[in-house]
């Protein structure tokens, strides 16, 4: 991979070839770190994506990121690298021609699809091993306003897992909301859907 | 890998803001976007009571369409509910039997109980008669009356949330009538931005529209044709009862208490109830009943072209889908050449386009534990060809497994057993005692709100309105 040195002023960064020296986009965080990229990382971010194709802006001028401090997009760069890698590990679908050459590439496809399946699964669980719940809405927050699909639905997946079979009470605590109900209200609410709160939850 | 190149290396600003709990800034888009991917509902809605922020976004219908959405793809937990009448009765009782994964069941109640799954509705301590009459999804439709009134009172209800709602008593005319009771859902489509709602028309129960409807049988002779019949109507929309005359397309009859109709069954599917019509014992086609469009006249659908017309079907529902169940058997003749069937119905148009979807011979059936049951039924210490003759003459169809598509669960009498259509395996499921009625119910990711919640916008277009070409063309 090409390293921040191949800085080719091209005025539309969208038609990089592939194969060619990987173009790299300037990236400017709120905190003021400048962040080079590669091209087809940078055009995960939704947002980049879009401000490239809107007007043909050069490809040397920082795009600002207000919003984004630089630790948060530090590690979602490293996501959506991650994730193009495990990607490029399935052959692409070619349908043009559902001949018989696809039906023999289609076992050997199952087999990367599950490869990349197993990859995805120990990359998202090593992730965000470390992360502490402040981290976490960090990086949902940026994954948001960059506008990555892909790692906003893994961020979420993950927050949803570990409050699922968590009290009312940790929810408040790890959101870091206080609860601003009477008591009246909050019984009142817990006996219209008393359903939800009697016995074990199995499920 | 390492190809980040930081130029400016300045030291790490922290947010400025980061002294603040940073959930404060997540908007409450994100929130749904974290709390719809819960896996069970049971727990988002405990979180109704973290804050009332919180409980804006989860009672927000789109979020609950989000929900659904999201789970559309979970299996569905459901409950078998049995009645010993389909009268209204004061000693009704039904009886429970839930399912897990494996198709296992469990009695949730003791088996004896009367009707404590529904004590929650306060008319039940008072020991009217009462009768569970229809059901739809998570709900159902209960009848009472009044002992020293003339008039019936129809609630509907959710067992699982305990949520009510009571509809405006109808005057009874005096004489038991018999009836046949449908009751008709219409749920509103989401108005959603995202290209896979719009597709799977993103369903969300929170918002429905409803209607309870009662046939009643032709005062003479019950098997007579009809073209015409007496209907009650309760809309809700305009939350009131109104009688009507409906009558059936080309004057073809549309009786639904002949004997092939009866035993089909008053089907609601789509918003639309469905009946078998016959004539000199064939069956003619399906009756279809679109009151949300047209209240005073029926539409008629032809049958699959390889129906056997004069052998009895069975109606249901699978997904939102309508399909015939057929058994033929050629008892005493050949048993080997009778089968099972299914058809699902793929299209109302062009007078309805059927796509049969299984097929199986008692050829190649795996019977199993099945002929267990016909040794505790007959007393055999063998099962010969007889004996399996008249077990499939007397099973009767109970419901489309709602997690399979594959799969029936059929009643015989004395247990109900599990046809898989694909594998030819039929399994018994329970022994049980005969009842009088039956009626499945199956719990969507979100429990169905009772009554409905109110629309904020009129522009919502409902899944029944797909339908509203049927009233302009006649061409059945």
């Amino acid at each position: 991979m090409a390293n921040g040195e191949n800085q080719n002023p091209n005025p539309n960064p969208i038609e990089a070839t592939p194969g060619a020296a990987a173009r790299t986009i300037t990236l400017k965080t709120a905190d003021g770190e400048i962040f080079e990229v590669e091209e087809a990382v940078a055009m995960e971010f939704g947002t980049v994506k879009s401000f490239f194709e809107d007007d043909a802006v050069s490809a040397t001028k920082p795009m600002p990121l207000p919003n984004v401090s630089g630790s948060a997009l530090s590690r979602v760069i490293t996501y959506c690298r991650r994730s193009l890698e495990i990607r490029s590990m399935i052959p692409p679908a070619t349908s043009e021609d559902a001949t018989a050459a696809e039906a023999v590439q289609g076992e050997g496809d199952l087999e990367a699809e599950k490869a990349a399946k197993q990859e995805r699964k120990e990359f998202e669980a090593e992730f965000l091993k470390d992360e502490s719940n402040e981290d976490v809405k960090e990086l949902i927050l940026a994954a948001n306003y960059l506008n990555i699909k892909e790692l906003l639905d893994f961020l979420c997946r993950s927050v949803a897992l570990r409050i699922q079979n968590k009290s009312v009470e940790y929810a408040r605590k790890f959101f870091g909301i206080e609860g601003d109900y009477t008591p009246e209200e909050e019984a009142q609410i817990r006996q219209e859907y008393a359903w939800a709160f009697e016995g074990v939850d199995e499920d | 890998m390492k190809s980040i190149t930081k130029v400016n290396n300045n030291h790490r600003h922290r947010d400025e803001t980061g002294a603040e709990e940073p959930i404060e800034k997540l908007p409450d888009a994100m929130l749904l976007e974290i709390l719809y991917r819960l896996p069970c509902c049971r727990r988002a809605v405990q979180f109704k009571s973290v804050s009332k922020r919180w409980l804006s976004v989860i009672s927000n219908p789109y979020f609950i369409c989000r929900f659904m959405d999201h789970h559309r793809h979970y299996f569905c937990k459901f409950t078998h509910v049995f009645q010993n009448t389909i009268d209204l009765n004061v000693n009704t009782y039904i009886r429970l039997v839930s399912y897990d994964h494996n198709d296992n069941p469990s009695f949730k109640f003791d088996p004896r109980v009367g009707l404590e799954f529904l004590d929650f509705l306060p008319v039940l301590s008072l020991h009217y008669p009462v009768c569970i009459q229809a059901s739809f999804n998570d709900l159902l439709l209960v009848c009472t009356q009044v002992p020293t009134a003339s008039f019936y009172e129809y609630y509907i209800c959710n067992p699982f949330t305990k949520h009510w709602l009571k509809l405006p008593p109808i005057p009874t005319d005096g004489t038991r009538t018999r009836v046949m009771i449908g009751f008709l859902c219409d749920p509103y489509i989401c108005d959603s931005d995202s290209d896979s709602d719009r597709e799977q028309g993103c369903i969300t129960n929170a918002h429905y529209r409803f209607m309870v409807v009662r046939i009643l049988c032709p005062k003479e002779n019950t098997t007579q044709i009809q073209t015409q019949l007496q209907v009650q109507i309760f809309c809700s929309e305009t939350n009131e009862w109104c009688n009507l005359v409906v009558s059936s397309p080309r004057k073809l009859n549309f009786n639904p208490f002949m004997p092939i109709s009866c035993h089909a069954g008053l089907i609601a599917c789509n918003g639309m109830l469905h009946w078998v019509c016959v004539k000199d014992k064939e069956i003619k086609g399906f009756v279809v009943f679109n009151p949300f469009n047209d209240s005073k006249q029926c539409h008629n659908i032809h049958p699959p072209i390889d129906l056997s017309l004069r052998h009895y079907v069975s109606l249901g529902v699978f997904r939102w889908r309508l399909r015939i169940f057929q058994l033929i058997s050629f008892y005493p003749h050949n048993f080997y050449a009778g089968s099972f069937s299914l058809w699902e119905l793929e299209d109302y148009s062009n007078a309805g386009t059927w796509c049969m979807k299984r097929k199986v011979y008692f050829s190649d059936m795996v019977f199993g534990d099945f002929l267990e049951s016909a040794k505790n039924i007959y007393g055999l210490d063998y099962v010969d060809e007889r004996a399996k003759m008249m077990l499939y003459r007397d099973m009767t169809f109970l419901a489309f497994h709602p997690n399979d598509c594959d799969s029936v669960f059929l009643d015989y009498g004395n247990s109900v057993q599990l046809c898989n259509l694909r594998t030819g395996v039929m399994k018994r499921v329970y022994y049980r005692s005969p009842v009088r009625s039956q009626f499945q119910l199956v719990q969507p990711p979100w429990p169905t709100p009772v009554p409905p919640l109110p629309l904020n916008a009129p522009s919502y277009q409902t899944q029944n309105s797909k339908w509203d070409f049927l009233a302009s063309r006649d061409h059945f």
